[in-house]
């Protein structure tokens, strides 16, 4: 349950607003001039605030769609992302957002058709134009609060150039189900082994239930695609990996996947840093990183070795032309 | 520890009385403090609580992250007397500035917004709760707590249809006393989520420990500190190694130190 909805006055009578209230008819209501009043200021602690986060709606003014950075895409002409959500249901240990946000509360932006408006300027007929989703949270997992898939698929359903990404752990695929399936626009559901679920991404679904979402949209006649990112290092982690592909990838016939990625953990040095102060007990941070360049991650012989390991597993399962890889920053 | 602010002696006592808190030998503002609880009385007007509450701040040692909260009456337009209310929005009427703090916590009171005036306001023209200290108490707390430990509780002591008049010391005794066993409750529930954010005291021993036995220059310490916790993280119950802690230099150690680390492979929890 959401037990504060902070809301931007402007925005109060947007019908989208109204329609989360009919839905939260519990929680207190809390107005606020813009996000950035509650959200932004420097004493506040995000990992306290996960423990009991709250909802703040607010209109996204600029930037609201951007360039994705050149290393991303799964073969598009041109790639873009942006955010309609700030923060994520989930607490995934190794997760940036933690690093670079102060508040866990989660900001939605609620004028969904802004965010359609900048991307109607974007896409060229001919081109296929890449619109990456949940960039600062997870697509899909407030689904019932936001209806933001819902929302955005009519739209995405008359623009065939314009392939939309909803990226996630979670298992709200009722959106989708509910209506025919569109062939551009591609689940892509985020996957580490067992062992690192459970150490790591609090409140995320299990991987069973995930394929089994993932299954079932597929079968729906929807695109479905594997991100395998952040590769973790962990003892026995090639035959954590091995398994994790042979779980998903028997189970789902290779033309139904739209594309897999992976890619190792990096992390911003000052996100990190911020990681570390607010879990000082975690092991995770603790061994067998480095500080590469403004980059935190594995020593890139550990990185490369693992990192080779995972695509030639992969390509036993799909096409090479199905595969990507995704190396946040430059250095190699 | 928790960290109380009332404007009036009246306000405060049944909160001295329930955390049995002695009177300290303070000048400047009437300080009280107890096993785990300090209490400082600042006078009425946001002046006067951001003053009070930087003394007392200084008085208990300059916490860092510590559970502040700001008691008292409050006006509010339809409430009655007596009904409590914690604030999820605080307003300085004068300087428009506004706070929100996080109650990350289910909390034994409803909630509502609280603007702070410079002067006695009876219109009852705000939707919200209205005091005088609130903002001042807010401004200055936020500088040493997290917005999440930091609150203001306030009772309405009139409303319309009993406009102000300043009420009797027994009068407002009788409208807080009744909160405090579920103040101290909440209070708690925050100082137990607050040490979340304690450095662990394995780190402080061997910090301790090691700075007092070798000289170590400032960024020694930092570096120091992020090794330890490191170590810490990986050995929750191990010293470390005397081939480590018995260098002969600070710079030493914390090199000794930091190669074993790094010839750590990562970790899973
Ligand atoms: S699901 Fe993704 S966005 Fe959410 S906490 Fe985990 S890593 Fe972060």
């Amino acid at each position: 349950m959401i037990p504060y909805i902070y809301i931007e006055r402007e925005i109060r009578d947007h019908p989208r607003v109204e329609a989360i209230l009919l839905r939260h008819q519990r929680a207190t209501v809390v107005e606020c001039e813009r996000y950035g009043e509650v959200f932004n200021p420097k004493a506040q602690n995000f990992r306290l605030q996960k423990q009991r986060p709250a909802l703040i709606l607010a209109k996204k003014h600029k930037n609201l769609v951007q360039q994705a950075p050149a290393s991303y895409g799964v073969g598009g002409d041109s790639n873009y992302y942006f955010s309609h959500m700030l923060n994520c249901l989930y607490d995934c240990r190794y997760c940036f957002l933690q690093g670079m946000y102060r508040s866990a509360n989660y900001v939605l932006f609620v004028n969904y058709e802004d965010f359609l408006t900048a991307m109607d300027t974007l896409v060229l007929p001919g081109r296929q134009t890449w619109f990456f989703s949940g960039y600062d949270g997870d697509s899909l997992a407030l689904e019932p609060v936001t209806d933001f898939a819902a929302s955005m698929l009519p739209w995405f359903e008359q623009h065939p150039d314009a392939w939309l990404e909803l990226r996630t752990k979670s298992t709200q695929i009722g959106a989708l189900l509910q209506r025919s399936p569109l062939a551009n626009v591609v689940t892509a559901f985020s996957f580490t082994p067992e062992a690192v679920w459970k150490a790591t991404e609090h409140r995320v679904p299990s991987v069973e239930r995930r394929a089994g979402a993932m299954l079932q949209l597929a079968r729906a006649g929807w695109p479905v695609a594997l991100r395998i990112d952040p590769l973790i290092w962990h003892k026995d982690y090639q035959k954590h990996y091995r398994q994790l592909f042979r779980t998903l990838l028997e189970a789902l016939p290779p033309d139904l996947i739209h594309s897999v990625t992976t890619g190792p953990f990096r992390m911003p040095q000052p996100f990190f840093r911020n990681m570390e102060r607010l879990y000082p007990e975690e092991p995770l941070f603790a061994a067998g990183l480095e500080t590469r360049g403004k980059m935190v991650s594995y020593p890139l012989e550990r990185e490369r070795e693992m990192v080779d390991f995972c695509l030639q597993e992969l390509a036993k399962y799909l096409p090479e032309e199905k595969i990507y890889m995704n190396l946040p920053e430059n250095d190699s | 520890m928790i960290h109380i602010v009332t404007a009036f002696d009246a306000e405060a006592r049944p909160l001295i009385d329930h955390f049995r808190l002695r009177r300290q030998a303070d000048h400047g503002f009437p300080v009280y403090a107890g096993d785990d609880a300090w209490l400082v009385v600042s006078g009425p007007g946001k002046v006067n609580a951001a003053a009070a509450t930087a003394h007392l701040h200084g008085r208990a040692g300059l916490p860092w992250d510590n559970t502040w909260i700001n008691v008292g009456i409050a006006g509010h337009a339809e409430l009655s007397q007596g009904e409590p209310r914690i604030a999820h929005k605080v307003t300085d009427e004068t300087s428009g500035k506004s706070w929100y703090p996080a109650l990350i916590t289910r909390t034994p009171w409803n909630s509502a917004p609280l603007v702070t005036v410079d002067r006695e306001d009876n219109s009852y023209a705000s939707d919200g709760l209205v005091d005088m200290e609130a903002a001042g108490f807010m401004e200055t707390a936020l500088r040493f707590s997290s917005s999440e430990l930091v609150h203001a509780l306030k009772v309405v002591s009139d409303n319309r249809a009993n406009p102000a008049r300043i009420p009797g010391p027994s009068q407002v005794k009788s409208w807080l006393a009744p909160h405090a066993e579920a103040l101290e409750k909440f209070c708690r529930t925050l100082e137990r989520l607050a040490m979340l954010l304690e450095t662990p005291a394995g780190v402080t021993q061997q910090y301790e420990r090691l700075t007092a036995a070798m000289h170590f220059t400032v960024s020694q310490q930092n570096r120091l500190q992020q090794l330890l916790q490191r170590w810490q993280a990986l050995n929750p119950d191990m010293q470390i190694p005397a081939p480590v802690s018995e260098q002969a230099t600070a710079q030493a150690l914390l090199d000794a130190l930091q190669e074993r680390l790094d010839a750590l492979p990562p970790v899973l929890p």
